[in-house]
């Protein structure tokens, strides 16, 4: 077990990538507090761990709330001890052509998927250089983060930002000795995705399976992307063997983006 | 869970000594059959004979990997003797600090040559065998210097850059055959070929080797000088289920550069 004794805390844990990056990390010996906006996913999901043997807790949080953020670091040292990993991993998406994206759109991915990567991303970093012992923040980016796509752009900027955001706090945190990488997922077969698949076919006048034959045909490893490929590069990048990693954005697109 | 590569095969090229050597060594641990391979046969039949002495298999292999005859001449030898090559790290590779206005053409052409067609050429006379197989991973040493330019390294960069590019279309190429083909970047390492860099620096900067070595240090985020263990766990990372969505990637494991170069 890669990561045993280790303690974890995952937003957006309760469903998708977050409910794949918590069973992972759990099937490795870390302790998981598996945090979402719904509450009733994340307590399925802690289920699920301590059914398969592992440990878990979970607790209601919506990422774009600072006192809840802060409340629910601090809870989580109190609950399960030292805190070695954040995995701010929980992201929304919309899609509109930017000709009419409206604010409402532009506001809530940014809340989400970059306000919300801040203020995790804050509370853990004081948490990790307060606790001493240095740290892993391991963040859920994107593809998106990588390169520009239609009807996306919103989402697409939310991404970048992260990944900057990230960099910039490689160089922080550094001397304290905690590591911060970013996983950038592709095509990942996810509730978000179906959503997604439905609004593309809308917004293209295409069906929804012709946008899934489309995805698959851009993934040079022909097969959609699952959650558990994701989860399997941040328990990679959470273990020692990516001990003197650090600022990288690491693409796990099934070969779709290079860059 | 953990990275078991029991029953895989391995060709590390430039095994000798520094990043190959971690590299080789690493995967032996994990339970890799590897053949080792290094210009300076003495060395690589050192590294052979560490793997053995703990109980691994090894094979010592001689080749210069600029030469296609020695390289095709290696690969029948390391087929013949472990049966299939699973996993292939294009890791030969040299440097040297140099302006361009005093670069040689001559300085120029075996740069490209070791780092760059050493790479096509291993790449060249193992990739048949794996598509015949079913699939493998190829992992390229690049450097963080194949992202990213830096002073007197012009024919150092652009062949680095040549390897992460020469990755990505690979990927790309091979992905239907089930082989994942990636690269990582080191950073300073510290090896026998860095020291030799803290010479070259030496001489060109002014002040010690020692000097040069101690600034390299001054420059690391994580406080200390990068290992070749460092990038052999990235690299046997790269070898295992853990990365099977993964290609066409070159990873920087460099302890955060270039972010501060």
């Amino acid at each position: 077990m890669l990561l045993e004794k280790k303690t974890a805390l995952v937003t957006g844990g309760g469903s998708g990538i977050g409910r794949a990056i918590c069973l992972a990390l759990a099937r490795e010996g870390a302790r998981v507090l598996v945090t979402d906006i719904d509450e009733k996913t994340c307590h399925a999901v802690a289920k699920e761990i301590e059914v398969q043997g592992g440990h878990a807790q979970a607790a209601r949080l919506d990422v774009t709330d600072r006192q809840a953020v802060e409340a629910t670091v601090a809870h989580a040292v109190e609950g399960i001890g030292r805190l070695d990993l954040v995995c701010p991993n929980a992201g929304v998406s919309t899609m509109n052509p930017i000709v009419d994206l409206t604010d409402k759109e532009w506001d809530f991915n940014f809340n989400v998927n970059s306000r919300g990567v801040f203020l995790v991303c804050q509370a853990a970093l004081r948490k990790m250089i307060q606790q001493g012992g240095g740290g892993k923040i391991i963040i859920t980016a994107s593809m998106a983060a990588k390169r520009g796509i239609p009807l996306l752009a919103h989402y697409v900027a939310s991404k970048y930002a992260v990944v900057g955001f990230m960099k910039t706090l490689a160089l922080e945190a550094a001397p304290h000795g905690i590591l911060v990488n970013a996983v950038c997922p592709g095509l990942v077969k996810t509730s978000m995705q179906e959503r997604e698949i439905e609004w593309e076919a809308k917004l293209r006048g295409l069906t929804a399976e012709q946008v899934r034959d489309e995805y698959i045909h851009m993934t040079p490893l022909g097969r959609l992307e699952e959650p558990e490929d994701v989860a399997k590069v941040v328990v990679m990048l959470a273990s020692p063997y990516a001990d003197f990693m650090t600022g990288q954005a690491i693409n796990v697109t099934g070969g779709i983006e290079t860059n | 869970m953990h990275i078991d590569l029991t029953g895989k095969s391995a060709l590390v090229t430039g095994a000798g000594t520094g990043i190959g050597h971690g590299i080789a060594t690493l995967l032996a641990e994990h339970g890799a059959q590897v053949a080792v391979l290094d210009v300076n046969a003495e060395t690589a039949r050192r590294t052979a004979g560490e793997i053995t002495a703990k109980g691994g298999k090894s094979l010592p292999l001689a080749a210069d990997v600029s030469d296609s005859g020695q390289v095709a001449k290696a690969v029948d030898q390391a087929l013949a003797a472990m049966g299939r090559i699973d996993i292939l790290c294009c890791n030969a590779g040299i440097s040297q600090i140099l302006s361009l206005v005093e670069m040689t053409e001559q300085d120029w052409d075996r740069m490209l040559d070791i780092n760059v067609k050493g790479v096509f050429l291993c790449c060249k006379y193992v990739v048949p065998h794996m598509i015949h197989n079913g699939g493998g991973r190829i992992i390229n040493t690049a450097s963080y210097l194949g992202k990213i330019g830096a002073r007197k390294l012009t024919h150092y960069c652009a062949s680095k850059f040549a390897v992460v590019g020469f990755t990505q279309s690979l990927a790309h190429e091979l992905a239907p055959h089930a082989i994942l083909v990636n690269a990582v970047g080191p950073g300073d390492v510290d090896t026998e070929m860095m020291a030799r860099e803290w010479v070259w620096e030496a001489e060109l900067e002014g002040g010690t080797p020692e000097e040069a070595k101690e600034r390299c240090r001054q420059k690391q985020m994580l406080g200390r000088l990068e290992t070749p263990l460092d990038v052999a766990r990235v690299v046997v990372f790269l070898a295992s289920d853990y990365a099977g969505y993964i290609s066409g990637e070159t990873i920087n494991v460099s302890g955060g550069l270039p972010l501060t170069a």
